[in-house]
């Protein structure tokens, strides 16, 4: 059976979202910052696939006959750059979260009667 | 009308109201209990009880909550049409066969994020795993003809993997374990179904036929815009505003994250739970030596890369990242005072200068198209006769882009440079072993 370039990225646009999806949905701020960044990709990826899949193609003219579109490249390019400065917003914003309430769950407290408390106050000291 | 309705109105109130006799009306001698007021207010006070009580039961303070909701709603809401049409199914679309890297390479990006979500507890291998899978994206950009993603990809992949670190050293190292098994079962069907909907989406549309608008960027990108590389023409010239409002948001995420951690200052710990230094206590000799060495190999390569954005892959995104990654580079062997020092940074303040000055040069090119009575952002180009240099291709786009250089370094060393100035070396973790001991403390 071929496996086809589209079946590979369409699966692995599923299964990075999924993941992403998955952290998104964790407790703590760090796996939902890691889950952004996933979902991200994933994001920049489909956006990239709406000008379809191209071999030899790069958009520069006068290269070759065929040429890929370069609309959703040009989009994706801003995007992932973007998506850069939104990472590093957020995790500051975990940072400064977990500075004013002593805590990096997202909601900016411990779960109440949390078992896994004592096996997670090793790290970094609040001031 | 409406003044002979309330000419009537009042007429008909007063023809009631003579010697009170509307107000002697006892409703509840006729209607008993259900008297419209009754009624009115009952109904009110159920409708705010029913909405408290239902507001009480949806939002319980629990982002989790609220996301699970969020995600639910979105795969619900998006599946409703695929499931509902029936008729949306694989296209017609001539597939392209896949080589044996681009397998390998997906085997390994799928296998880095089942890594990630069985074990995300232990962060710092998230870290590293997160970065398999943005240099698999960026090899799919390499091979699928889109080359200037591929270096941004690349280069964003570098800058961000050390400000996710960064931020790491100042958060636990591990997640605590304390989802119940319902939970997690709860948010994989969520993810699964989100996933498989990307995934159907995804290949619904791929297999299908293309028809693009990018025949009028392809024809016109050297006629009009006068650069053979499409894409980056798209981005300095025909769609130069979208681009102009981008970095502008590139340059306000920045400063939000400096007016976020204004005033912040945590402790880091010397060590992570396994006792391994955050820091070098001395930057070891070869990274130093290496870092000065690579810095203007680093420069100059960046400013090649800009010049020839307009033609061959490059441009003011990718040489900015470039810069930004060489400069980051001196971060890590120098230590922020002394990299900082040497850009006369001032604790990362100056680099809000170079956004303004980026996005004020953007704006004046932009501006300065009304000069010749074209719209904003209209861009020319020339081939003029230079002596000694014979034929010099410019366009007043490269000016523009050299706006979007400027803003690129400028949000990502001052991201990373307040970030770094937020934390403070502090003391060894409470738990960690002895090599942590005060022996080591800062210099």
């Amino acid at each position: 059976m071929m496996v086809s370039m589209e079946f590979l990225l369409a699966s692995g646009i599923g299964v990075v979202s999924a993941t992403g999806i998955y952290l998104l949905l964790r407790g703590r701020t760090f796996p939902v910052v890691i889950g952004l960044s996933l979902i991200g990709y994933a994001v920049n990826v489909f956006i990239f696939v709406m000008g379809r899949l191209w071999f030899n193609a790069n958009p520069i003219l006068g290269t070759g006959e065929r040429v890929a579109d370069p609309l959703p490249q040009a989009l994706v390019l801003t995007a992932i750059v973007i998506g850069f400065a939104t990472t590093g917003f957020v995790i500051e914003l975990a940072l400064r979260s977990r500075h004013e309430s002593g805590s990096d769950h997202v909601d900016g407290h411990e779960p109440r009667g949390s078992q896994a408390r004592a096996a997670h106050d090793e790290s970094a000291e609040v001031l | 009308m409406s003044a002979v309705a309330l000419g009537v109105g009042v007429s008909l109130y007063l023809w009631l109201a003579r010697g009170r006799w509307l107000h002697r009306i006892r409703s509840e001698a006729w209607f008993g209990p259900v008297t419209g007021h009754a009624v009115f207010e009952g109904a009110s006070n159920g409708l705010f009880s029913l909405a408290g009580r239902l507001t009480g039961r949806l939002e319980n303070g629990s982002l989790q909550r609220y996301l699970a909701w969020l995600v639910g709603s979105a795969v619900v809401v998006a599946a409703a049409p695929l499931l509902g049409g029936g008729g949306i199914g694989t296209g017609p679309r001539e597939l392209l066969p896949a080589n044996p890297l681009a397998v390998a390479v997906w085997l390994l990006m799928g296998a880095s994020c089942w890594m990630i979500a069985a074990t995300h507890h232990r962060r710092f291998q998230t870290v590293v795993l997160l970065g398999v899978v943005g240099l698999s994206v960026s090899l799919s950009f390499v091979s699928l003809s889109a080359p200037d993603l591929a270096l941004t990809q690349l280069s964003v992949e570098l800058v961000s993997t050390v400000l996710i670190l960064m931020g790491l050293a100042l958060l636990p190292a591990q997640s605590p374990r304390e989802s119940s098994g319902a939970r997690r079962t709860r948010d994989a069907l969520l993810a699964l179904a989100g996933g498989a909907g990307m995934a159907w989406l995804a290949w619904v549309l791929m297999t299908r036929g293309h028809e693009s608008i990018a025949w009028y960027f392809l024809e016109n990108a050297l006629p009009l815009g006068g650069g053979s590389n499409v894409v980056n023409v798209i981005l300095v010239d025909f769609r130069g505003y979208d681009t102009y409002g981008e970095i502008t948001v590139l340059g306000i995420a920045a400063i939000g994250v400096l007016a976020l951690m204004e005033g912040m200052t945590a402790r880091r710990p010397l060590a992570d739970a396994a006792g391994r230094r955050w820091t070098f206590v001395d930057p070891p000799l070869m990274l130093r030596v290496a870092a000065s060495v690579v810095l203007p190999v680093a420069l100059v390569f960046s400013v090649y890369i800009f010049m020839r954005g307009h033609n061959l892959p490059g441009g003011g995104f990718i040489a900015g990242l470039i810069t930004s990654v060489a400069l980051v580079l001196q971060f890590m062997a120098l230590g922020q005072a002394r990299a900082e020092a040497l850009l006369h940074a001032q604790g990362g303040r100056r680099f809000v200068r170079w956004i303004g000055a980026g996005l004020g040069i953007a704006g004046l090119t932009g501006v300065g198209s009304f000069v010749f009575g074209k719209p904003f952002l209209t861009s020319a180009f020339g081939h003029p006769q230079v002596p000694l240099l014979g034929e010099l291709p410019l366009a007043t786009a490269a000016l523009f882009d050299l706006g979007v250089y400027l803003t690129v370094v400028g949000s990502t060393l001052l991201t990373i440079s307040v970030l770094g100035n937020a934390s403070r070396e502090g003391l060894a973790s409470r738990d960690a072993g002895p090599q942590n001991s005060p022996a080591g403390a800062p210099q």
